[in-house]
C-alpha cells in the first residue's frame, strides 16, 4: 500500500462535510459564549478561594472581638494563612496552559509544569497548608485552655492531609507519568 | 475578524473532526472537542500573527485541545455548548462504516498518543515542514518519525488482513 493510497483512506471516509454552521448566528454565539467561558474561569477561581475569605472574614471580626492576648495571635495568624493560601493557590493557576496555538512539544512541555506544580501542592500541603493552620488553631484553643477545638483542628488535619495524599497518588501521579512518556515519545529520536 | 472565522471553520472542519474521531471515545465527544477547537480558535484568533499557514495554526490549536481533553490535564476546566454549529447524525453513520476506514482507524488507534498525531497530519497531507511547525520538532526529526510510524501503520493493516 502507498501513502497516497492511505491517505485516499483517510480522506474518503473520514466525514466530509458534516459539519454546519449556522453563519447567521455563529459569531454572536462565538462572542456570547466566549464570554460565558471567562466568566465560567473567574467564577472557578473565585469559588476555590471563597472558604479562605470566608475564613479570613471570620477570623478578622474575632481578631477585634476577643480577650485573650494568644486568641488574638491566632486569630491574626490564621487571617495571614488564608490570605497566604490564596496566593499559592492563584501563583499556580497562573501557570495553566491557555494558549492552544503553542507547537505540540511546547504545549505538552508547560502542561507538564503545571502537572507539576499542581503535584506539589498536594505533597506539600502538610507545610504550607495544614501546619500552620493548625498552629493558629491550636494557639486559639490554649488561649481558651479548649482542648476540644485542638483535637478538633488536629483530626480535620489530619483528614485534609490523607485525602491530598491520596488525590496527588491517584490522579496526578499517574497524570504525570503520562505526559512525561508523550513527551518522551515526541522527543525520542 | 468575523469573516477570516468563518473561512477558517469552513476550510477545516473536515480536518479538525477527523482529528478530533480519532481522539474522542465516543461520537459526543467528537462534538464537544470540535466545539472546543472552535472555540479556542475564535479566541486565539485576534492574536494569529500569520507566520504561519492558517491551517497549520488550526491544527497545532486541534491537537493540543485533543491531547487536553485524552489526559484532562485541566482538571478545572470550564466547557460550553455552541447550538450554531449543527451536525449531520447521518453523515456520521454513514462515513465511519466504510471498511478501509474501520481498519486504518482500528490501527491508528493502536499508537501513542503523539505518534497518533504525527500520522493524523501525515494523512492530512501536511508537508513535513508544516508538521514541524504544528509539533515544534525538527523536519529531520519529523520525517524519521513518520517513516518508523508509517511502517507501524502498515504492518498492522497487513495483520488485520488489509492488503489494499
Amino acid at each position: 500500500m502507498t501513502d497516497e493510497e492511505l491517505k485516499n483512506i483517510w480522506h474518503k471516509t473520514a466525514a466530509p462535510a458534516i459539519v454546519n454552521a449556522d453563519e447567521a448566528t455563529l459569531n454572536k454565539e462565538m462572542a456570547d459564549k466566549l464570554s460565558v467561558f471567562d466568566r465560567g474561569i473567574r467564577n472557578r477561581d473565585i469559588r476555590e478561594n471563597i472558604s479562605a475569605a470566608f475564613v479570613m472574614i471570620v477570623f478578622a471580626i474575632i481578631f477585634f472581638k476577643v480577650e485573650p492576648v494568644m486568641a488574638r495571635v491566632a486569630a491574626m495568624l490564621i487571617v495571614l494563612w488564608a490570605a497566604f493560601t490564596i496566593v499559592v493557590t492563584m501563583a499556580t493557576r497562573r501557570h495553566r496552559v491557555s494558549d492552544t496555538s503553542l507547537p505540540l512539544s511546547e504545549y505538552l512541555l508547560k502542561s507538564r509544569d503545571y502537572i507539576i506544580k499542581e503535584k506539589q501542592l498536594l505533597d506539600n500541603i502538610l507545610w504550607w497548608y495544614i501546619l500552620p493552620a493548625w498552629i493558629g488553631i491550636s494557639l486559639f484553643g490554649f488561649g481558651y485552655s479548649n482542648w476540644i477545638t485542638i483535637a478538633g483542628g488536629t483530626i480535620m488535619g489530619v483528614l485534609i492531609y490523607m485525602l491530598n495524599k491520596y488525590a496527588a497518588n491517584k490522579y496526578m501521579a499517574p497524570l504525570l507519568e503520562q505526559i512525561n512518556t508523550e513527551i518522551d515519545n515526541l522527543l525520542e529520536k | 475578524m468575523e469573516q477570516h472565522f468563518k473561512d477558517i471553520l469552513n476550510n477545516n472542519k473536515d480536518a479538525v473532526y477527523r482529528i478530533c474521531r480519532a481522539y474522542a471515545a465516543d461520537e459526543e465527544q467528537v462534538k464537544d472537542i470540535f466545539q472546543e477547537v472552535m472555540l479556542n480558535v475564535w479566541r486565539a484568533l485576534p492574536g494569529f500573527k500569520q507566520q504561519s499557514a492558517v491551517n497549520t495554526w488550526v491544527y497545532r490549536i486541534a491537537l493540543n485541545v485533543c491531547m487536553r481533553a485524552k489526559y484532562n490535564t485541566d482538571k478545572h476546566k470550564v466547557t460550553v455548548r455552541l447550538d450554531s454549529i449543527q451536525w449531520s447524525s447521518a453523515a456520521i453513520a454513514d462515513n465511519s462504516s466504510s471498511p478501509e476506514y474501520k481498519e486504518l482507524y482500528a490501527c491508528i488507534a493502536t499508537l501513542n498518543e503523539t505518534d497518533k498525531s504525527l500520522i493524523l497530519l501525515f494523512l492530512e497531507d501536511l508537508s513535513y515542514k508544516e508538521i514541524s511547525s504544528v509539533t515544534g520538532l525538527t523536519e529531520n526529526h519529523v520525517a524519521v518519525k513518520i517513516k518508523r510510524i508509517k511502517s507501524k501503520l502498515f504492518t498492522c493493516l497487513k495483520q488485520n488482513g488489509y492488503d489494499g
